[in-house]
Parts: C-alpha cells; sequence; structure tokens
C-alpha cells in the first residue's frame, strides 16, 4: 500500500508541468474559438509571436455553454453573432465585440464524384445521403437560412455538432453532398466544392470579444486580430472581410 | 453491522472506511449533482416532447436488439474462447475485448472503414443488397453491438472456464453431442452469469454515444438515441439535457438495482 502510495505520488510530481505554463513570468492567454478557426488560427498566433496563447477549439455554441459554465478563457472567437449576443446578454464579456472576418457557404461531394447536385434542391431529393451541421450550431443555422431563403425542404440524414465533423463524413465518402464553409472547403484535398449564386446570398460574421475578467494580454491580442497582418492571413485561408 | 466492525482491529477499518466513503463520493456527487439541476416545472413537457419520445424509442429498440445479438453471437464466441485450443486464441480473445478499452469515437470511424459505404465490406454489401449501415438504425445497432458484447463475452467465457468439466464429460459419455451438452448443459450451469452478461451488455448499449454518432450519425427518430440527444440539448437547451439524463440514469437505475439482486446475488 505505502509502495502504491509512493508511486501515485511519483506520478504526480512528475506531472508538475501538466499545469500548463501558470507558473511562468508571462500569463497564458486562453483563446476560444470556432472549430472552422482550426487551420487558420494557429498561423494567426504563430504570426503574433506569443508563444503563451493558448487555442481551444469546439463549435461555437459548445464554447458559449462552457464560458457561460465558467470555463477559464480570456478570449472568444465566435462564428456567429447571434451566439456572441448570447453572452453578451449574459454579461459574460467586456467591451464590443470585433468583427474579424466572413464566411459563406459551398456544397462539398467528396472529391471524383459524379453525384452532379448544382444546387439547393438536390439536397431535397431522399435518394442522396446529406448531412447538415444540427441547428443551434451557427453553421447549421446558417445553412437552414439559407434552404428556407430558397424555399427548399432539405431531407437531412444526419446533423452533426460542428463542421469538421461533417466534413470528414463527406471526406470518408459516408455523405453524398453537405453544406460546409467555404474555408473547410478550401483546406481539404478529399472534397469537391460547388458554389452556386444562391450560396453568396448570406454569410456569417467571425466575431471577437474579451470575456470578463480576461487577463490584460487579451487587448493587444484582439486588435491585433483586426490589423492588416492578419486580414491577409485570414484572405489567404479563403476567409471574407466582414 | 457496527459491532462487527468493533469486534476487528479498530484503525485499519478506519481507513478502509474513509476511503471506501471516497470512492462512493465519487459517484455519488455527480449523481447528486444533475438531481440538482432537474429543472422540475418543465420536466413534464419536456419529457413528453417529440425529441425525447423518439430519442427512447431509439435507445430502447437499439439497446435491446444489441442486447439480442450480443447473445446469439456472443454466446457462440464466448464457447469458442473458452472450450475450442486454436492457435491465436489469446489474439482473438484481446481483439473481441478491444472495444472495452478504445475509445468508442475509434471504434465508430473504425466501423465506418469496414462496413461504411466505402468501406471494406460495406461498398460490396450497397452494391449487392443495397443495404447501407451509416445514417439507419441498423447502424446504431451495430454500433451498440460492438461496444456491448464484449462484456457478454467476457462474463459468459469466465464462467464457462470456471465450470466444472465434470458434468459436461457425463454427459457427452451419455451419447449426448457436443451441441446438446453445451445447450442442456453447460447453459442451464451458467445462467446467471449469462443473465447478468446480458444486463451488462444492455446497460453499455443503452448508454452508447461515442461509436454511434461517428458511425450512425445523429437525426431525430432514426439514429438519435437519449445520449445523443442530452449532448445536442447540452448546446442548446441545458434544463433538457439534465431531464433527459435523469431518463437515462432512472432506467439503468431500476435495471440495474432490481437485477442485481434478484440475478447476480444467486450464483
Amino acid at each position: 500500500m505505502a509502495r502504491l502510495v509512493a508511486l501515485f505520488s511519483v506520478v504526480m510530481l512528475s506531472c508538475g508541468a501538466c499545469g500548463g505554463g501558470d507558473d511562468g513570468d508571462t500569463p497564458t492567454l486562453r483563446v476560444f474559438a470556432a472549430s472552422s478557426l482550426i487551420e487558420v488560427l494557429p498561423d494567426i498566433v504563430a504570426a503574433y509571436g506569443d508563444s503563451n496563447v493558448e487555442l481551444n477549439f469546439a463549435g461555437s455554441s459548445a464554447l458559449r455553454e462552457q464560458i457561460l459554465d465558467g470555463a477559464a478563457a480570456d478570449i472568444f472567437i465566435s462564428a456567429s453573432t447571434s451566439v456572441m449576443d448570447g453572452l453578451a446578454a449574459a454579461g459574460a464579456i467586456t467591451g464590443d465585440p470585433v468583427a474579424v472576418a466572413a464566411n459563406s457557404m459551398v456544397i462539398v461531394v467528396p472529391r471524383g464524384s459524379t453525384d452532379g447536385i448544382d444546387g439547393l434542391a438536390g439536397f431535397a431529393e431522399p435518394q442522396r445521403t446529406i448531412g447538415l451541421c444540427s441547428p443551434g450550431v451557427p453553421c447549421g443555422d446558417l445553412a437552414i437560412a439559407l434552404f428556407e431563403a430558397a424555399s427548399v425542404d432539405p431531407s437531412v440524414d444526419t446533423y452533426e455538432q460542428n463542421v469538421r465533423a461533417l466534413l470528414a463524413k463527406v471526406e470518408l465518402g459516408e455523405l453524398d453532398a453537405a453544406l460546409v464553409y467555404r474555408t473547410d472547403a478550401n483546406g481539404s484535398d478529399l472534397v469537391d466544392a460547388i458554389e452556386p449564386e444562391q450560396l453568396q446570398s448570406l454569410r456569417t460574421i467571425y466575431v471577437a470579444a474579451i470575456l470578463d475578467g480576461a487577463d490584460s494580454g487579451a487587448d493587444p491580442f484582439i486588435s491585433y486580430l483586426g490589423s492588416p497582418a492578419v486580414r491577409e492571413i485570414l484572405n489567404d485561408a479563403g476567409f471574407e472581410a466582414p | 453491522m457496527i459491532a462487527r466492525t468493533r469486534s476487528v482491529a479498530e484503525r485499519p477499518t478506519k481507513k478502509l472506511l474513509v476511503a471506501a466513503i471516497a470512492g462512493a463520493a465519487l459517484f455519488l456527487l455527480p449523481l447528486v449533482g444533475i438531481v440538482w439541476r432537474i429543472p422540475w416545472g418543465r420536466m413534464p413537457d419536456i419529457l413528453s416532447s417529440p425529441i425525447v419520445l423518439d430519442a427512447l424509442r431509439v435507445s430502447l429498440v437499439s439497446s435491446l436488439a444489441a442486447a439480442f445479438l450480443s447473445v446469439l453471437l456472443g454466446v457462440p464466441l464466448a464457447w469458442l474462447l473458452s472450450r475450442i485450443e486454436f492457435r491465436g486464441r489469446s489474439v482473438l480473445r484481446a481483439i473481441v475485448t478491444l472495444p472495452m478499452v478504445l475509445p468508442p469515437v475509434v471504434g465508430g470511424a473504425a466501423l465506418l472503414f469496414a462496413f461504411g459505404r466505402r468501406g471494406i465490406i460495406g461498398d460490396t454489401l450497397e452494391s449487392a443488397t443495397g443495404f447501407v449501415l451509416p445514417f439507419s438504425i441498423w447502424g446504431v445497432i451495430v454500433a451498440n453491438t460492438f461496444v456491448a458484447m464484449p462484456f457478454l463475452v467476457v462474463t459468459v467465457e469466465g464462467a464457462l472456464r470456471s465450470l466444472d468439466g465434470r458434468h459436461e464429460s457425463a454427459a457427452a459419455t451419455l451419447g449426448a453431442d457436443q451441441f446438446t451438452v453445451f445447450r442442456k448443459v453447460s447453459l442451464p450451469m451458467i445462467a446467471p452469469s449469462l443473465r447478468a452478461g446480458v444486463v451488462l451488455a444492455w446497460a453499455r448499449a443503452l448508454g452508447e454515444f461515442g461509436a454511434t454518432i461517428t458511425f450512425a450519425g445523429n437525426l431525430q427518430g432514426r439514429t438519435q438515441t437519449l445520449p445523443l440527444a442530452v449532448f445536442v440539448a447540452l448546446e442548446s437547451d441545458r434544463e433538457a439535457a439534465v431531464a433527459i439524463s435523469v431518463i437515462l440514469i432512472a432506467i439503468s437505475f431500476v435495471v440495474l438495482v432490481s437485477l442485481r439482486d434478484r440475478w447476480w446475488s444467486r450464483s
């Protein structure tokens, strides 16, 4: 028993660094960001030059719930203004949210697919296996708004919780078609994107905000997000200006 | 009970008790946490909503089907592992029990690679029969069986191994073939373990999440089970998530408590 306790202590002590960089001089800046930023945000942070920025990616709605539940974060970058509005209403952010980028949706099919889908109407044909993001998640809300604008009633086979999970199922060839952000389609070698005019009518705006009780390092990072350098990185990844 | 603990050495007992209480607290406190958050006023509305009723139906159908399939395929597998000597038996045993330690999401992805529309045999299956597992209730059942059956196999195999071989030999001497011996002698003797294995497998299937959402997707009324409904609700309606969790806990609790006393103690 004593040996077991000793072993346990050794394991715990050897993990002294597991708690993150909190014991360093520079406090860690914790950024919670929408999962559609998973490819581009690390590049932005690298260009920012501060190695103490910690990134946590998930669906914007999941992150909102985590923040409302008291998760320690300094900055939140949401894939939609409505999710951020929810946090603002709860008094969880300080200052005004800053618009960082915009994104629109494209239809993706597995690379080389001969399916021939060319517009939203194709999502209403039941023989196609199609997926969307869940309602309540920004990419789901935007997709549903697009279908409403086009008066199409999609016959959906699965609602995925975030855009990356949805994209993965198209990449695997399990879904015949799905609606994802243009940037997600750009970042994948395994899908082909189709961009009918009707998808250009609506877009989502990414907004960043400093969370209540954030570290002072949050202000310069938010300002940096609005800089021309970041604008260029975002453009290269396929994001539009807000 | 207090009188009895006093009669043995006092100090070690106290140590054990403290550790036992800490252990129990680990399970009790999260339960209290959920019950604490129950939105009593909204419970009737949430529990009678189409989302919850659909999820309840999908959950019951798929978990019961998985328990049934686990018996149908798992008992012969347990027999094979416990009664037949062959090369690679320990490897097969490891493969069969792998889903118990594998992250279910990985299991779900592996199922896609095998039975998905572009999987090893899923492709052939679709072109030959038009049958597609992902995004259907059959996909949910397969995912549930994949994670649940190992619990039954392990339980039944253990029981078969610990079975004294004399009754089986006696029956064989009297002219019964191997299948008859298994059905008429071995199975009745391990009945309590088989029941325990079925309950464990069913309970595991009822709580299945990761493999299901990865392999079968998430669609209300078709593939959305109670755990998936909880997951979706956690991001949109926290109170509904708590309410659905409470049903899951209630179903599992009632079944586990009632069956444990009736079945497990008999062995």
